[in-house]
């Protein structure tokens, strides 16, 4: 055994160019290979950290029906006590969302935009959100105080009445006939003070403009621009229809501007205080959405039944996986697709191999005639062949390991910039404009086992070519 | 609710006075027809054509609007989660392009002052409180208006169940209404065109002629929208009832639109008072009549 691998070992060394040539495309074939898997790796892991950062966090929980319906009042507790339960052990942050559509005017300009309530201390502990504001102020940790509201009393009662009495009686009078109407009608801001004055007390405004901040894009459309000294400021007007059905009309304030990547983000985006969007849609204490950040991500889908048991039927807790099945099988389709990828490249590998075995052992047609005649067993013929194949590609795996290893620990350091490409987002998820390579055992085996395999299947034509030579004609053959 | 089934009602008909005009308020979904009304030339009801039925449904969807009014109402929702009362003026003019409504909210407290406006395309909402007006997109047609089980679209769009639907009539017989008048009932099923921009994929329409009269008497009595043509179950109803005079004609005073999916909740509109024909100047529907 050990002289015919002495033997093969010669042998690969007799054509020293021919082996050394095969030999480095199959070390470029497999440092290639292990550095694109290492890319792709890396997209993925980032895919995974983009949905779980940026936005979804690792578990969330609804009202069953909320997300199919996006209905105002499909709310989970989102009260103190209530928080309080949901931090059982390994969860390491929770944010209560609340989120509505409403109508945003600045100036004679307008949109429709999508409110976003969060509490910017506790999104910080799931997101990275306040990580993506391009200019101006985040917002602040302290809600807008607002004044509290107030039922009538008897007497505000029957004033109500009265002045709804008045103005039908204006109404009917109207109807009669137009002078009539208009020596019955005042002036419209005397006979609107009682009344503005209930209203104030039954749903009492912020004490002062509520700040916002707003998606980059909206800003545009909507003619906002920082001042020279870079401040913002500006004051919106928003309607918004509280989730009993009442419009009301409330001025904001811009303290900054969001650049999260994604177009529909930052073209429709509003982000507020929770609290101040609590008041404004009169859900106290009640959230759309509860995202939570765990000590473990890989944790998630066991972590969310074990809530999900804990809150009952009334709320329905999923993991980022059951929310996002499309970054799954983005991940799966792009392992796929690599997988291919990495057969087709070791199967022009393997032609190569093929050749130059092939090669070999047809000039080689004498000498091998000669072995057999000199009594070596067709079986060890065999052997020969193969193991001069399985060296060579051994010799160029182990350089092409080292390489590839050297190329993805690259790639994992400094990343392979595609800026250059534009911004981009793969399902939903922002990338960054560097892409980085994850080494990894897998990406490392896979190409490897490949290559293997490849030249095992490579050996065996020349091989048994080899193997069924005939001694005297090959001899004789020139 | 105060639906009586099986009721027939129709108006107070006026035989020998000038043709009748047939007036739908704003408030009523979808449905308003042409900017002037069109004299209803069809004989009493004797035959079938469908060149016969979409004048009908153009006067029964006109009952209590017309070319132009103005009403007194209240309105009450009812919800799973909340119930509320508002007293409303409505204000409508559809004797020239474009059409207009105003509906002013007269009480409660919460609500007094609010003013929603049409315009042609163009809805604008008043606001006392902020003292602003905010003109909105199309993306907020199809929203409730203030809580209701109208929609924006319902209350300030002419949509046209006489121009955007072929018909087929269901089922004809002789009745009686509210009041005991004799009546013929006809039921209609409009099927939208093809292409035409509807919401509905089919409408059950149920409307009354007053017998005994030359110029045959219109009245709606209980339309049922689908959602698709193939559906059983419509999603919501809207049902006309309390005959009562207004403004000198016998009308149907209360509409009750159930929100057949949600399971007892409906809103009803009772008109305390109507007047056609008012003459409206364009000032009254301007942004400035808002405040």
């Amino acid at each position: 055994m050990s002289t015919i691998y002495r033997m093969a070992w010669r042998n690969l060394g007799r054509n020293a160019k021919r082996s050394l040539v095969t030999g480095l495309g199959l070390a470029l074939a497999l440092t290639l290979c292990m550095a694109t898997l290492a890319l792709m790796d890396g997209l993925s892991q980032e895919l995974i950290q983009g949905t779980t950062e940026c936005e979804v966090g690792h578990v969330q929980i609804h009202e069953p029906a909320y997300l199919d319906s996006r209905a105002l009042r499909r709310t989970v507790p989102a009260d103190p006590e209530a928080m309080a339960t949901l931090r059982i052990p390994g969860v390491q942050g929770l944010s209560p969302r609340l989120y509505a559509f409403a109508y945003l005017s600045h100036g004679s300009r307008s949109a429709g935009v999508q409110l976003m309530g969060i509490d910017p201390e506790h999104e910080a502990a799931v997101t990275v959100l306040h990580r993506k504001l391009s200019q101006g102020e985040w917002l602040a940790a302290l809600p807008t105080p607002w004044r509290e509201a107030q039922a009538l009393d008897a007497q505000q009662q029957a004033t109500d009445q009265a002045l709804t009495e008045a103005a039908i009686a204006r109404a009917f009078a109207r109807l009669e006939g137009r002078s009539q109407a208009a020596s019955a009608a005042g002036t419209p801001a005397q006979r609107q003070d009682p009344s503005l004055a209930l209203a104030e007390q039954l749903a009492p405004g912020p004490s002062r403009r509520p700040g916002v901040v707003l998606g980059a894009k909206l800003a545009a459309n909507l003619g906002l621009a920082a001042d020279a000294q870079g401040r913002w400021g500006q004051t919106l007007g928003l309607l918004v229809e509280s989730a009993e059905g009442v419009q009301s009309h409330l001025e904001l304030e811009v303290r900054g501007v969001l650049q999260t990547g994604l177009d529909h983000q930052d073209r429709s985006r509003l982000l507020l205080h929770v609290a101040d969007l609590q008041k404004m849609l009169q859900l106290p204490g009640q959230a759309h959405e509860i995202a939570l950040r765990l000590a473990a991500p890989a944790q998630a889908d066991a972590l969310s039944a074990e809530l999900q048991s804990r809150l009952g039927e009334g709320q329905k807790v999923q993991s980022w996986s059951q929310l996002r099945p499309d970054v799954l099988a983005l991940i799966a389709a792009n392992r796929a697709l690599m997988g291919t990828l990495v057969f087709i490249v070791f199967l022009i590998a393997g032609v190569g191999v093929l050749n130059t075995m092939l090669v070999s052992v047809m000039e080689r047609q004498r000498e091998l005639s000669l072995l057999k005649a000199l009594g070596l067993a067709p079986g060890k013929v065999l052997l020969l062949v193969i193991a001069e194949t399985v060296l060579l590609c051994l010799a160029g795996g182990g350089v092409g390991l080292a390489a590839g290893m050297g190329l993805s620990l690259w790639l994992q350091l400094h990343g392979l910039d595609v800026s250059g490409f534009g911004e981009f987002s793969l399902s939903g998820v922002g990338m960054a404009p560097v892409l980085r390579g994850q080494l990894s055992i897998a990406s490392a085996a896979l190409p490897l086992l490949m290559l293997i395999l490849i030249s095992l299947l490579a050996a065996l034509l020349p091989a048994s070519w080899a193997a069924r030579l005939t001694p005297a004609a090959g001899m004789r053959a020139q | 609710m105060n639906l009586t089934p099986n009721s027939l009602c129709s108006s107070g008909h006026r035989p020998g006075r000038r043709r009748f005009v047939l007036q739908l308020m704003p408030l009523l979904p979808a449905l308003a027809a042409a900017p002037l009304l069109r004299p209803l030339a069809a004989r009493a009801a004797t035959s079938g054509s469908e060149a016969q039925f979409s004048p009908w449904i153009q006067e029964a969807e006109r009952v209590l609007r017309g070319r132009s009014s103005a009403a007194v109402m209240k309105m009450h929702i009812q919800r799973s989660d909340y119930q509320r009362g508002y007293d409303l003026m409505v204000m409508s003019d559809d004797r020239a392009e474009p059409g207009k409504v105003l509906i002013r909210m007269l009480g409660p407290a919460l609500w007094r002052g609010n003013a929603t406006l049409k315009v042609g395309d163009r809805i604008s909402f008043y606001d006392p409180r902020s003292r602003r007006i905010t003109v909105m997109g199309n993306s907020m047609l199809a929203d409730n208006w203030m809580g209701s089980h109208f929609s924006n679209d319902d209350l300030m769009r002419e949509t046209d169940l006489s121009r955007h639907y072929s018909y087929e009539l269901l089922q004809r017989n002789k009745d009686r209404d509210e009041l005991g008048r004799r009546v013929e009932l006809l039921q209609l099923l409009l099927r939208p065109k093809p292409a035409a921009p509807v919401a509905w994929g089919k409408v059950h329409y149920q409307l009354q002629l007053l017998e005994g009269s030359a110029d045959p008497v219109v009245l709606p009595l209980q339309v049922d929208y689908f959602r698709r043509p193939e559906d059983e179950k419509a999603q919501r109803s809207l049902r006309y009832s309390q005959l009562k005079p207004l403004d000198g004609r016998v009308l149907p005073s209360r509409l009750t639109m159930q929100a057949l999916d949600k399971p007892g909740e409906f809103t009803q509109i009772d008109y305390a008072r109507l007047k056609f024909d008012s003459d409206f100047s364009d000032d009254d529907f301007s942004e400035r009549a808002l405040r």
